[in-house]
């Protein structure tokens, strides 16, 4: 059955990138020409059925893992990151179908396609439940609280559309600057997935030996540019270069300090090579891009779509990822609430949407500025659910 | 024009739990600190009670009125066999003047606490910390570590380490 | 006196209130509490740190002199009860009272008791609206019935329609607020002595514990266990027993995960636990002949002196639960567990000398001295539990709660529900119908679509307003 669901999981992947595929070419065969409007249209016809085929199938993928692993597939890094790949879909379809906004799916959908590529880094296989997380909570907390984030990301998406067409009336230097540093980040995530993922494939495995803090022996899967204290080149190799060309610097005293900054470094690389190229073909700054892709629409309803991820996202988020969560955490741990960097993050995060959703009232705040709050939600979710595992550890550190 | 009182009446108060807030939160310690932190210099001896290994129950809080030496150890620690003598010697030589010697040995076998007793002829309380929960009460790291408590069951002072007879003598005129 | 108005500057109170009241306050009062919550995460809290230095030595080590004195003087190491974040919760706490009543009352009367009969100008320039031809001697029948499908509650006054829904959707922020004030309540709650308890205690099997802080004991009735296939603990749980100050068992129950037992409003919980060796049963065995003489049992946390094993005495000398050799290369223990038993017998055969031998149970192979007539063989080692509980209390609790529920409920209301609302009158020969919404304008315009084409479909083809992308 779990066999069963990676199947029916690689499926909807491979939906979601069709998906996505098939919603940028219509945006490009727009701007290309009007004639190809009617070509462009059918396409986002097609993508937007990939769309839900990726959903209905990534949703029996979820149910057969269920059904195989006899608990509740949220469980791990890999189960949560693709439910909330999912969630993220699931509210696209479901915000396309209220709004005729065809567009939205280019930079809805490969954001989707990204989460759950990062998703399929992690490791895949069912591992019993620690006694902690036996609770009819686990699935409660976790499932509304990604269903909450699935909609802020599509708000993200729509927020990140509005800046880009309300760019020519007078935007700041800084603005300009966030949007393309955006791509670039953008970048950098699609290179990780595509590093990570493609040495998975390729079984890569390096081991170093290390004499700073952590582990005696690290274990990298990608190839070691950067190498614990003590490791000299020629420890390891890649396509004949030898390995490692540097050492991670000592006051770094993280336990995988070594192998975290590998993987930025890389990422960062082959993100700045994908910008790079994208950049060059394009023949302009990927804002400019971004701003002729999204010219034709209305920019009030996209500041309403954005408005509305949110709006139905954050009482879902509310009740999964703080109630519920503290009333779990009361009834396993005795205290609802330690400020814990996990909890603490997911507070942050509620108190930024909180601070989004006020900010539409007051005068003068409510369209750009409260674009970019959107737009920086979505990466303090991000943060919450990757970057506290990555940097900080703690009660949450099992997940 | 004035707001209506209300409002106002809200304003004052609002301002007035300000002032008190602020003073409060500025000056007065953490009460959760002792909570979790530990047990601070100046502040209450956390209570707790032990038996000692023929059964006789103490209680910390039923020791108040006098000065209490509280000396946690283990038969295994070498420093605390070493500075044992010490506290035997003032043991002997103030408890008329009010002060108690309480050893809590951390959580051994019955045979050990009175081996260790027998062979260095201690006369005091020695009480087994089962499970060691008094030690984690008084976040006790390093062994020996003394704890010197005034006659209210104010801590006034800790000594991690062996200890001399010159340093105790200190030490035991902040609590008697 | 020259007739100009002279506006008198508003005194304290006043602009207090109207500081507090203001929603731009309370947004920037948001977006610093997220800020100042930042630091306490990536800098490591007092509570938090796994070292035994104080933190005026520990942090200095950490992160430096300079930046450690900075950490420690700001406040950040303990960052959620430092001065300036109780302040900016304080604010909040404020802002939330005075901008709620700020709003309460005009609205109130705004939506629970709404004007039916507006000024026509008023109606007409709503933004979103639709006008039919009036027929018979009911115009509005039509309007009614169809609103009254949907839900609404339609009253018609003076010639005049009125029709709303959703009226519990505008107090959606006021419940949130009131929610977040009882947290804030539940939580400061705490600092009132006796509503809050937090401790930890390890009970071994079979013993009885004082809880520190209150005035009962819990005694263990055996911990139990259960491992998956790879040996990773699948769940566990105490069997225990609660008893009172006098000696009274009051209850009898088991601890397991996610599921702790109550008692006197205090809860225990099961946190974790340790196994140590904790009892060995073993068999004297002649050396010669490999045959078994007697068997006894010998219990390694509470070790007896002597034994009698069958015509055998056996006499402990000296006992190492945690056994290693020191600096000096002397037998110690390193710890009070049993996790590495070593024993120094004396045996007394029942008509030799008596001699003197090293057993350490779980390697009884180890010798170091294999001339003696007898030695000891091992039959069995069963494992003695220590349980840990979390001993919490805390009588805000039941606040915090309410509190949670009510912000759900608030949430909820406040984006799920809108509140939409139509007015009509007849002009001319026509019903002029003007419409508005709080939220969710689109789906709402597709509800006056509906029945603006139902009760005029040549006027009002299906099409919604907003168009997504220009033809």
């Amino acid at each position: 059955m779990i066999q069963v669901s990676s199947y029916l999981f690689l499926g909807a992947f491979v939906a979601y990138v069709a998906a996505a595929i098939l919603y940028v070419t219509r945006l490009t065969l727009r701007r290309r020409d009007p004639r190809y409007f009617a070509l462009a249209d059918r396409l986002g016809g097609h993508g937007y059925k990939a769309a839900v085929a990726g959903v209905v199938l990534q949703g029996l993928a979820i149910i057969a893992r269920w059904i195989g692993s006899g608990q509740v597939p949220l469980a791990n890094m890999f189960e949560y990151m693709s439910f909330l790949g999912w969630s993220i879909m699931l509210f696209f379809v479901i915000l396309s179908a209220w709004y005729k906004l065809p567009g939205l799916g280019a930079f809805v959908a490969p954001v989707g396609v990204v989460v759950i590529a990062y998703a399929s880094v992690f490791p895949t296989e069912v591992r019993p439940l620690v006694p902690v997380l036996q609770s009819v909570w686990l699935p409660l907390h976790v499932s509304l609280a990604a269903m909450g984030e699935g909609a802020f990301a599509v708000s993200f998406g729509a927020a990140l559309m509005y800046l880009l067409r309300v760019r020519k009336e007078h935007s700041a230097r800084w603005e300009e600057a966030a949007l393309e540093f955006v791509f670039f980040c953008f970048a950098m995530l699609t290179g990780f997935c595509v590093l990570a993922l493609g040495f998975k494939l390729g079984g890569y495995s390096a081991q170093l030996v290390n004499m700073g803090a952590g582990a005696p022996v690290l274990e990298y899967t990608l190839p070691p540019f950067i190498g614990p204290v003590g490791s000299q080149p020629g420890d390891a190799s890649f396509l004949g270069l030898p390995l490692p060309l540097v050492n991670v610097p000592a006051w770094m005293r993280g336990a995988y300090a070594a192998k975290n900054l590998n993987t930025l470094v890389l990422s960062t690389l082959v993100g700045a090579i994908l910008y790079g190229l994208v950049r060059l073909i394009a023949g302009m700054p990927l804002r400019e891009l971004g701003s002729r892709a999204v010219g034709a629409m209305n920019p009030k309803l996209l500041d309403e779509v954005s408005y509305r991820g949110i709006a139905v996202g954050f009482p879902l988020f509310t009740l999964g990822g703080l109630v519920f969560a503290m009333i779990w955490a009361q009834k396993a741990w005795g205290r609802y609430w330690a400020w814990d960097p996990k909890e603490t993050w997911a507070l942050i995060t509620w108190l930024f949407y909180s601070g989004y959703l006020h900010m539409r009232i007051v005068r003068g705040w409510e369209g750009r500025p409260a674009a970019w709050v959107s737009a920086l939600g979505f990466v303090i979710v991000l943060f919450t659910l990757v970057g506290v595992n990555l940097l900080v550890s703690g009660l949450h550190s099992y997940v | 024009m004035r707001y209506p009182r209300y409002k106002r009446v809200t304003s004052a108060i609002t301002l007035m739990l300000a002032a008190v807030w602020f003073g409060y939160v500025l000056l007065w310690p953490n009460p959760n600190a002792t909570a979790s932190g530990g047990v601070p210099m100046g502040g209450a001896a956390p209570d707790f009670e032990l038996k000692t290994v023929s059964g006789e129950t103490y209680r910390l809080s039923d020791l108040k009125g006098k000065a209490v030496l509280l000396n946690f150890f283990a038969t295994w620690c070498r420093y605390c066999e070493e500075e044992m003598p010490v506290l035997e010697e003032a043991w002997r030589a103030y408890q008329d003047q009010g002060l108690v010697v309480i050893g809590v040995d951390l959580d051994e076998a019955d045979l050990a606490v009175t081996a260790f007793q027998e062979e260095l002829g201690l006369t005091f309380p020695i009480l087994v910390d089962r499970g060691s929960n008094v030690a984690r009460l008084y976040q006790i790291v390093p062994l020996p570590t003394t704890y010197f408590i005034d006659r209210n069951g104010v801590v006034k002072g800790k000594w991690t380490g062996p200890i001399t007879a010159g340093q105790l003598q200190q030490a035991l005129e902040l609590i008697l | 006196m020259d007739g100009q108005d002279v506006k008198p500057r508003k005194d304290l109170l006043d602009q207090t209130w109207d500081f507090f009241a203001s929603v731009r306050v309370a947004t920037v009062l948001l977006f610093l509490l997220a800020v100042a919550s930042i630091g306490g995460t990536l800098i490591e809290q007092e509570g938090m740190y796994a070292s035994s230095l104080p933190p005026e030595e520990y942090y200095p080590q950490r992160y430096g002199p300079v930046f450690g004195m900075l950490l420690l003087r700001s406040g950040m190491t303990h960052a959620y009860s430092s001065w300036w974040y109780q302040t900016l919760l304080f604010m909040i706490a404020a802002s939330l009272v005075i901008c709620s009543m700020e709003r309460f009352v005009p609205l109130w009367r705004a939506v629970q008791r709404p004007n039916p009969a507006p000024d026509k100008q008023f109606v007409r320039r709503l933004k979103m609206g639709f006008t039919f031809p009036a027929r018979g001697e009911t115009p509005y029948a039509g309007l009614a019935q169809a609103l009254r499908e949907r839900r609404y509650l339609v009253i018609e006054q003076d010639g005049r329609l009125y029709a709303d829904k959703g009226r519990w959707g505008r107090w959606g922020p006021y419940i949130t607020h009131i929610g977040l004030l009882l947290i804030l309540i539940g939580a400061g709650m705490r600092t009132v002595p006796g509503v809050y308890l937090e401790q930890f205690i390890w009970v071994r099997d079979g013993e009885i514990v004082r809880v520190p802080g209150s005035d009962f004991y819990v005694e263990s009735l055996g911990f139990e266990v259960e491992y998956y296939d790879t040996g990773e603990p699948k769940s566990y749980q105490t069997h225990i027993r609660v008893i009172d100050a006098g000696g009274n068992v009051v209850k009898t129950g088991t601890i397991a995960m996610n599921e702790p037992l109550a008692h006197n409003r205090v809860q225990l919980y099961q946190s974790s636990y340790y196994g140590e060796y904790g009892r060995a049963q073993v068999a004297l065995v002649d050396r010669q002949s490999g045959a078994e003489i007697a068997q006894f049992a010998l219990d390694l946390i509470q070790p007896q002196r002597e034994y009698a094993v069958g015509d055998y005495r056996v006499e402990l000398l000296a006992y190492y639960p945690d056994f290693t050799i020191d600096e000096t290369g002397k037998p110690t223990t390193q710890s009070s567990r049993v996790n590495n038993p070593g024993l120094v017998l004396q045996v007394t055969p029942p008509d030799a000398e008596p001699f003197t031998t090293w057993f350490f149970p779980l390697y009884p192979e180890m010798e170091f001295d294999e001339t003696t007539p007898v030695r000891f063989a091992t039959q069995s080692v069963t494992p003695v539990f220590t349980s840990g509980l979390q001993v919490k209390k805390d009588l805000g609790l039941p606040v915090i709660y309410v509190g949670l529920f009510v912000i759900s409920v608030g949430v909820f209301a406040n984006f799920y529900i809108a509140h939409r609302r139509y007015w009509a009158f007849t002009e001319d020969g026509q019903v002029i119908v003007g419409c508005w919404t709080n939220r969710n304008a689109g789906s709402f315009e597709r509800e006056i679509r509906q029945i603006a084409h139902h009760l005029d479909p040549e006027r009002y083809a299906f099409a919604s307003e907003m168009e997504g992308e220009e033809r």
